[in-house]
């Protein structure tokens, strides 16, 4: 905390990008919901890449079926959603609101 | 970047900003919860509060699990994994959260084999490679944490592992919610709904805010951009006089939810008669225990647990500061006593705790509040 009682705090690059595998938040809570797109599947697991290309094991059964490409939603190393809406709605954004 | 930098921009920002400013009456006071943990952190992260209207203000939620565990719950992690044949395992953010005669992390380096995990999967395999140890893992969480759990135990059911058991302390989001609109100290006038808590659930669950008491809600994502459309949402169905559940995070959140997960969690868990929150005290039918199927892996029946309620610090104000009553930098120890390094209560601890995420990126906002603001 600097004299004139401001507080400040040093950031490095994971400040200005999404949820990785290096950089998740708070596991337990909401936000640690990590998009990867899956590279291969054995079994009820898939092989798991980030936007930066860090690839870990998820369990995959929660939202099966799945295929490799697709992009799904994981926390805790395991997928909890599929993440269909990213794949040709990005140019769009987040503009569909169910009523 | 794929899917961040269009949720960052900071033109269409200022667009929705000022769409949110026309939509908001100045002579209206609105009191908007963000129930999420996630949400408050991307809240303070990227400084959505002073992009707002001075008449809408922002009050954070109860989504933080680690934050409203109560210390008795703690207390009886740690007197299962002092256990010398257990190696108990948890999450990161809850090796450092206080109980009443220390953490986890504490006695760790008395020498307790505490383990930190990224997944309850990760424990079980700590279980396989090790059959001469018990293998406990610390569960918590909101319904986006209890499938893993679910999935977990399924599968170490199917495998026959023995030396693996769960000390549940999964909570779920609705009747906290419930109490929260029951409550006397609070009037709030709309939600913003967790968004990755609502792939598990869908958005179904929140239709009783606006049916039985009239408060718009809007599921929303994580970037900034989600935030301040979630908030534009609100605005609009307020100043239409409407009250409905509306999905801003429909990119992943189906409206009915992920039924394979609902599916598993039913199967492996069943609700406690009541439980303990911090802040909120016993609610109802709010959390998780295992259900009767799965209580071989039960570690509160495998191992005995003080089970004893133990009062906050009288310094800690995390309860008022969890019910929305307190701001962060009101509470008496906020940035003083209390910090991220040592913090004195659980709201400090989490990074998606509101007191960690104000000291941490809430510099603006607290130069233009001076501390005791409140008082």
């Amino acid at each position: 905390m600097a004299a004139d009682g401001t507080v400040t705090r040093q950031t490095g690059d994971w400040a200005s990008v999404a949820c990785t595998l290096d950089h998740d938040g708070c596991v337990v809570c909401s936000d640690a919901g990590i998009p990867l797109r899956i590279v291969e599947l054995d079994g009820d697991d898939a092989l798991c890449e980030d936007i930066t290309g860090a690839q870990t094991l998820i369990a995959v059964e929660l939202v099966a079926p799945v295929g490799v490409g697709d992009v799904v939603l994981t926390h805790g190393g395991v997928a909890i959603g599929r993440a269909d809406g990213l794949h040709g709605q990005d140019e769009e954004g987040s503009r569909e609101v169910r009523q | 970047m794929k899917y961040v930098n269009e949720f960052r921009d900071a033109k269409i920002a200022q667009a929705v900003a000022a769409q949110i400013a026309t939509l908001a009456d100045p002579q209206r006071h609105y009191k908007v919860m963000e129930i999420c943990g996630g949400h408050t952190h991307t809240i303070y992260r990227h400084g959505i509060k002073d992009l707002l209207p001075e008449s809408i203000e922002l009050v954070h939620g109860p989504g933080c699990p680690v934050c409203v565990l109560p210390m008795g719950r703690v207390d009886d992690g740690i007197a299962v994994a002092e256990h010398p044949e257990v190696i108990f395992t948890c999450f990161g953010d809850m090796m450092r959260v206080p109980g009443s005669k220390g953490s986890l992390l504490e006695i760790k380096a008395r020498g307790a084999d505490v383990r930190m995990v990224y997944s309850p999967l990760d424990a079980l395999r700590i279980a396989r490679e090790n059959p001469d140890r018990e293998v406990v893992f610390f569960a918590i969480g909101f319904e986006t944490t209890a499938p893993s759990t679910a999935l977990t135990l399924r599968r170490a059911k199917r495998e026959g592992i023995k030396n693996f058991s769960v000390f549940c302390n999964h909570v779920t989001i609705v009747p906290p919610v419930r109490a929260l609109l029951d409550s006397p100290d609070l009037r709030l006038d709309a939600f913003i709904g967790p968004g990755h808590v609502s792939t598990v659930i869908g958005c179904r669950p929140y239709e009783f805010i606006s049916a039985d008491y009239g408060k718009p809600v809007a599921v929303a994502g994580f970037e900034p951009l989600d935030l301040l459309q979630s908030i534009m949402m609100l605005m609009q169905q307020l100043a239409d006089g409407r009250c409905e559940v509306e999905n801003q995070y429909s990119r992943i959140v189906p409206w009915e939810g992920n039924l394979a997960a609902l599916k598993s969690m039913s199967e492996v868990f069943e609700l406690r008669p009541f439980f303990e929150w911090r802040g909120l005290g016993f609610i109802a039918q709010s959390a998780l225990k295992l259900s009767p199927a799965y209580a071989e892996f039960d570690s509160e029946l495998r191992f005995s647990v003080p089970g004893v309620r133990v009062a906050d610090p009288k310094a800690c104000q995390c309860g008022e500061v969890l019910k929305g009553v307190l701001k962060p930098w009101e509470c008496r120890v906020f940035g003083t006593s209390c910090t991220p390094e040592h913090p004195l209560g659980t709201l400090m601890v989490s990074s998606e705790g509101a007191c960690a995420a104000y000291f941490n990126f809430g510099r603006k906002s607290r130069e233009r509040e001076p501390v005791g603001a409140g008082e």
